[in-house]
């Protein structure tokens, strides 16, 4: 990200209403600058080819021609440094964990009033992690779970990750953990950056173990 | 107690027994008649085959009785005894002779008349060597001064014997005569019924169990059955030779079954050992048929001495590793088995010494005095063993079908389990459909529509905007509580604070989250879940639009009573004015939350806070 100009945000939602209510939200924002928009996942798709740039896309995953994972994955490839936010009606697990497993840092929660959205995008590029109760309970199942890779098995949360996990679980902010457990703000933030991270080293992984155990890839 | 005497002591008694009991088998052939009788302990031998008895004056040589035709020069089959008997008086009641032991057949004759047995005996000859003998003197046979005693004797092999005879008024004899009779036959007949049915029983128990163990004590024991029958039998069926014959070969089995049950009894493997003795059982008696060809004089002494020794010596072995095993190991079976090999063991010893002509021959045969006893304790070890392990098996059995309901009962709640697993899943399946329908359909619609009314000037777009919003929270919180909360209410809690944050944000609201761990609540459903999270929602949107309050806390209370039910309970307070000062004292709202209360089988409290506001207080009743 380059600090002598406003860091660039590309929108891709298929609904022309709420990708115009973004579009205009970011644009009122004198901190961002819109770096493209598309309503399809062909649309993005081109504008990657372009050879096209920014520094957070949002991605709604619901697209009439595809599923907005795939973008993410083409973004995170192209450009890994990319901040990426899922765009979702309800925050629930299912989505925002198959987007952050792929590679996405966060997720945006469509509101009525989207003043809320730039708010949320500078968040996310001063390093903060957006998580919601069901999100944190369904990582801390997952991160239980037996692992099937021994190559994951380094993967693990640490006692203090498991711990913000649980107190995000119970409602607990960002702040109200710091209480509780005698933290900063910012180190409960980076501890969520980090769980993210090894949830999508941890989906690699054991994409990797599947693969070898399904012939996919050689390892002699 | 056994256990702890000293096992050399331990082994002492059970061998001192063992000689008692040797003793007393001794001394019941002692027995003799009372004083008054009169006893007769030499005679003349004549060795003739007559039938009829030889002039008392013709020419003999004097044997003192007992006597014993081993020691004789002759080597005769047949021969008499010709004894005198004065008496003052004749006897003017019935008497009679009495006579412990012969061998084999007798015919017996007094002044001339024959007064019992057969002078000419056909062969085979009868056997009588295992019995005593009294027979009735007609009266006026008997007379005074000297009277002529003529005992025709035939055995085979030059192989006969005549014990000491006693003359007197019967009744002064029967009473040893009867108590050796007793001994001698009567006894050994119940030893051999008891062995035989022994013998049938141990059959019956080895086909059950399967087990070589009662086998071979099976076929010993019908081998003593066997042996014992050539003790009793008079008539014989066949030739006298073959029947002695028959009668080695029975004796090598005993020996035989003997040591193979004893090695199993004791669990020890000699397979040599077993296959030596039982090569032994079979090929001795085949050596020993080719003799007769030679003479029964030969045959009968190279079994009797060469052949029961052999036997003796393959037996102590076996005997000797009892009493190895008693010394080592010291229990009460052992004990009692030992006392009863040593006793066969002395008895045996006994017999071989008196067939081999080295032995008082006249006290007869004796180990079959051991046969009883030595049943009897064996069988009873055996019987204990089976039932010991009937009860074992019937223990295992219950044990079994314990484990089987056991696992009945695993696999039924494992059944239920999978059951409510398999609800579970299709319920999130079920959550996963609505939620790709909300994302696809209604939500992203509500959202568009809320994008539109955004950008509009008009007030009532304004309004219609802010029901969406209300419709789309109340969506997003059907949705979470779809979600598997696992019986916590403290996850309904923090799904409920993510979806109502907002909105207090919005109204400028500060909210205290105190929320620490509850009890598990059981039967936790979305419905449950759903219809607590409505209540908080309710109270929080009266606090919001009624209370005029500025900060409302959300805390867990841990256990308490409401309405006479333990209950884990949450509760809502905010510092406003109070229900009772609000437009309509709480109205709707309040029948609302009531209602849902009910629905839910919540506890619902609504209370003034301390120090103004109001308390909405919900418990989830934890006793069912």
């Amino acid at each position: 990200m380059s600090t002598n100009r406003s860091p660039s945000v590309f929108v891709l939602e298929d609904h022309p209403a709420t990708r115009a209510q973004l579009v205009e939200a970011i644009d009122g924002t004198k901190e961002l600058a819109i770096a493209g928009s598309a309503g399809s996942l062909a649309e993005a798709s081109a504008w990657l080819d372009e050879g096209n740039l920014a520094d957070v896309a949002l991605v709604d995953l619901g697209l009439p021609d595809g599923n907005g994972i795939e973008f993410i994955r083409a973004i995170q490839d192209r450009q890994s440094d990319t901040a990426v936010l899922v765009i979702t009606a309800f925050g629930d697990e299912k989505n925002v964990v198959q987007a952050i497993e792929a590679g996405a840092t966060g997720y945006l929660l469509k509101e009525r009033d989207a003043d809320h959205v730039s708010e949320s995008i500078l968040t996310v590029l001063n390093g903060g992690s957006p998580i919601s109760p069901s999100i944190a309970r369904y990582l801390l199942k997952r991160f239980q779970e037996p692992e099937e890779s021994e190559d994951t098995n380094k993967v693990a949360l640490t006692k203090r990750e498991e711990e913000v996990l649980r107190q995000i679980v119970k409602g607990f902010s960002y702040k109200e953990i710091g209480e509780n457990l005698d933290l900063s703000v910012h180190t409960v933030t980076s501890h969520i950056q980090h769980i993210y991270r090894k949830l999508s080293v941890r989906s690699r992984g054991e994409a990797v173990f599947e693969a070898i155990q399904l012939g996919l890839v050689d390892i002699r | 107690m056994l256990q702890t005497l000293n096992r050399w002591f331990y082994w002492a008694l059970a061998l001192t027994i063992a000689l008692l009991g040797t003793a007393w088998t001794l001394w019941l052939h002692q027995i003799r008649p009372d004083e008054g009788v009169i006893r007769l302990v030499e005679a003349r031998f004549v060795s003739s085959d007559q039938h009829e008895p030889p002039p008392f004056a013709s020419p003999g040589s004097h044997r003192p009785l007992p006597d014993d035709w081993r020691g004789h020069p002759e080597h005769t089959d047949t021969g008499w005894y010709l004894a005198e008997l004065n008496l003052e008086v004749a006897p003017n009641r019935l008497w009679s002779i009495y006579i412990p032991a012969l061998e084999m057949t007798p015919g017996i004759f007094i002044n001339g008349t024959l007064i019992g047995g057969d002078p000419a005996p056909k062969q085979p000859l009868d056997r009588y060597w295992n019995r005593p003998i009294l027979f009735s003197i007609p009266n006026g046979l008997l007379r005074p001064g000297s009277n002529q005693i003529a005992i025709r004797l035939e055995a085979n092999g030059a192989w006969g014997r005549l014990s000491e005879l006693y003359l007197a008024p019967r009744e002064a004899l029967e009473g040893a005569y009867e108590q050796r009779f007793f001994w001698r036959v009567t006894f050994l007949n119940v030893t051999t019924v008891g062995s035989l049915m022994l013998a049938l029983f141990m059959g019956v128990l080895s086909y059950v169990r399967r087990d070589s163990i009662y086998s071979w004590f099976a076929a010993f024991t019908f081998s003593w059955h066997l042996q014992n029958l050539f003790f009793l039998t008079v008539a014989v069926p066949y030739a006298n030779h073959l029947w002695d014959f028959t009668a080695y070969a029975i004796i090598g089995l005993m020996a035989t079954t003997y040591a193979m049950f004893t090695f199993r009894f004791l669990g020890i493997r000699r397979p040599r050992w077993e296959r030596f003795t039982k090569s032994v059982a079979l090929v001795g008696p085949l050596v020993l048929l080719p003799l007769l060809l030679i003479s029964t004089v030969t045959f009968n002494l190279v079994g009797s001495m060469i052949w029961i020794g052999l036997l003796l010596a393959l037996a102590t072995y076996p005997a000797f590793l009892i009493v190895r095993t008693l010394v080592t190991q010291q229990n009460t079976e052992l004990f009692f088995l030992t006392i009863c090999f040593t006793l066969t063991f002395f008895l045996g010893v006994h017999d071989w010494l008196v067939t081999s002509g080295l032995g008082y021959r006249h006290n007869g045969m004796l180990m079959q005095f051991a046969a009883a006893p030595t049943l009897a304790v064996f069988g009873a070890v055996l019987l204990r063993r089976f039932v010991f392990a009937l009860r074992e098996t019937q223990t295992l059995n219950e044990e079994l079908e314990q484990r089987v309901a056991d696992k009945a009962r695993e696999i039924e709640s494992s059944y239920v389990r999978n059951k409510e697993l398999e609800n579970t899943q299709l319920l999130l399946r079920e959550r996963e459909r609505i939620m790709r329908d909300m994302h696809d359909g209604v939500g992203s619609q509500l959202i568009g529509m809320m994008g539109h009314l955004n950008r509009s000037d008009d007030d009532r777009d304004e309004t219609l905007a802010r029901d969406l919003e209300a419709a789309l929270t109340d969506l997003r919180l059907v949705i979470d509580s779809l979600d598997d909360v696992d019986n916590d209410v403290v996850v309904a809690l923090g799904l409920f604070r993510n979806r109502v944050q907002p909105q207090l944000d919005a109204a400028g609201l500060t909210l205290e989250w105190r929320i620490h761990d509850l009890p598990p609540v059981p039967n936790l459903g979305p419905e449950r879940v759903l219809h607590f999270m409505r209540i908080l929602q309710e109270a929080i949107t009266n606090t919001v639009k009624h209370a005029e309050a500025s900060c409302i806390v959300v805390r867990t209370e841990g256990e308490r009573y409401i309405q006479g039910n333990r209950c884990a309970c949450v509760s809502v307070s905010d510092d406003g004015i109070g229900i009772e000062a609000t437009h309509n004292g709480g109205g709707r709202g309040l029948n609302n939350m009531r209602y849902r209360a009910a629905e839910a089988d919540l506890a619902l409290e609504v209370e003034p806070s301390e120090g103004g506001g109001t308390t909405v207080r919900v418990g989830f009743p934890l006793d069912g």
